[in-house]
């Protein structure tokens, strides 16, 4: 039987995607507040939106390359999807799209938004035209893209998540390949956040395991959004054997931690991380005093679903 | 008379459920052209905005003026 939800009976989360672990490795307050409870910015999130259909549109174009069409014809294709996807058209009541509705989306935002992603892909696909970077093959033949993957792992849980593409570089080196998008100038020292970083410890650990191959670790696609201008950097980050073993031994106590903070009721906050990533959403929130916390929370969040990583996206 | 070609931010404008695949290569084409001017160094080809036209040379058509007076 498929399991409907990544939580236990009693509320545990046994089923883990990067986002919760990585969620979980910032403040377990902030995973309490995000992932278990559900509250989110009742503004859509331009960085996730922009972030969502630029990976989605590269996934598209391996995958359509992978089955054999022509490149032109590939990125007329993956254009067309994106211009769709960032169109906010009606839906009829089956959720299709009706023809002839709707608006662009819209952001306020001077460097992403719908001109800007169409131009990045476009670009993107001019700059990489030569690239020596090969989908890999599967010994059957298919091609290692769109890969939504659950691993069974100790304690009864569940790793899960979704890798884009595996990839040969020109030495035959076996990589898990990402985008990444920033409004930020790229150089070594952007590609330094990766490593450690759980997510491209979790992809690495995960394509291993899946296609049963020496994957070297994950090769890194940045693309600078600006407001007249995208520009590309590309980066390997690597993960040794021992290295995945030292990110699993961690994250099976980071989340028998989390386990152990359900139990008792009591999700401690993280203040050494209140001021990363451009500030904690929740930071006003927990500057308060706990009887008004609530308060706080219902005046700047809305209740959404809880984070659910067994659920296709 | 040919209809002139829309221009990119029009074609953006349009509803992508109807855009043609020679429309859609008009898209990518003129984002092409955009890169080729980036690269070329303008730090602002890929902007949504068009180019402002240039100032009108204040004072340059009244001295004309006087020209074609004096003639």
């Amino acid at each position: 039987m498929t399991p409907e939800t990544s939580f236990l009976p009693d509320g545990r989360q046994w089923a883990w995607d990067a986002t919760s672990i990585k969620t979980a490795e910032e403040c377990p307050r902030k995973y309490y507040y995000a992932r278990l409870e559900g509250w989110q910015s009742p503004f859509r999130s331009v960085h996730l939106w922009f972030g969502s259909i630029y990976a989605s549109s590269h996934e598209l174009f391996h995958k359509l390359e992978a089955e054999g069409m022509d490149r032109t014809d590939a990125i007329r294709e993956v254009v067309h999807q994106a211009l769709i996807t960032s169109w906010d058209h009606d839906l009829d009541e089956d959720g299709a799209r009706i023809p002839g509705t709707g608006s662009p989306a819209e952001f306020d935002h001077a460097s992403k938004n719908r001109f800007t992603l169409i131009r990045s892909l476009v670009w993107y696909f001019d700059q990489f035209k030569d690239d020596h970077y090969t989908t890999y093959l599967t010994a059957d033949g298919a091609p290692g893209v769109e890969h939504s993957f659950r691993l069974e792992v100790d304690n009864d849980l569940l790793f899960c998540g979704h890798i884009d593409r595996l990839c040969l570089d020109p030495q035959g080196e076996l990589f898990v390949h990402d985008q990444k998008t920033t409004g930020t100038t790229i150089s070594p020292h952007y590609f330094n956040q990766f490593k450690p970083d759980s997510q491209f410890s979790m992809y690495t650990f995960a394509a291993k395991m899946i296609y049963a191959a020496p994957v070297k670790g994950v090769i890194i696609d940045a693309a600078q959004i600006a407001v007249g201008f995208t520009r590309y950097g590309r980066a390997p980050t690597f993960r040794t054997d021992d290295e995945l073993d030292e990110w699993y031994q961690e994250t099976m106590h980071l989340i028998d931690r989390i386990h152990t903070y359900h139990s008792n009721d009591f999700y401690p906050r993280n203040p050494a991380s209140c001021n990363n990533y451009g500030g904690c959403p929740f930071r006003e929130v927990c500057s308060r005093t706990p009887s008004v916390r609530d308060n706080f929370l219902r005046a700047s969040f809305v209740k959404g679903e809880r984070w659910d990583p067994i659920k296709p996206r | 008379m040919n209809n002139p070609s829309p221009d990119l931010n029009e074609l953006m404008m349009r509803d992508p459920l109807a855009l043609t695949n020679d429309e859609i290569d008009q898209i990518i084409e003129a984002m092409r052209e955009r890169r080729h001017r980036f690269n070329q160094g303008d730090m602002k080809a890929g902007s949504a905005k068009p180019k402002a036209p240039p100032k009108a040379l204040k004072g340059l058509d009244n001295d004309l003026l006087d020209m074609e007076i004096k003639l």
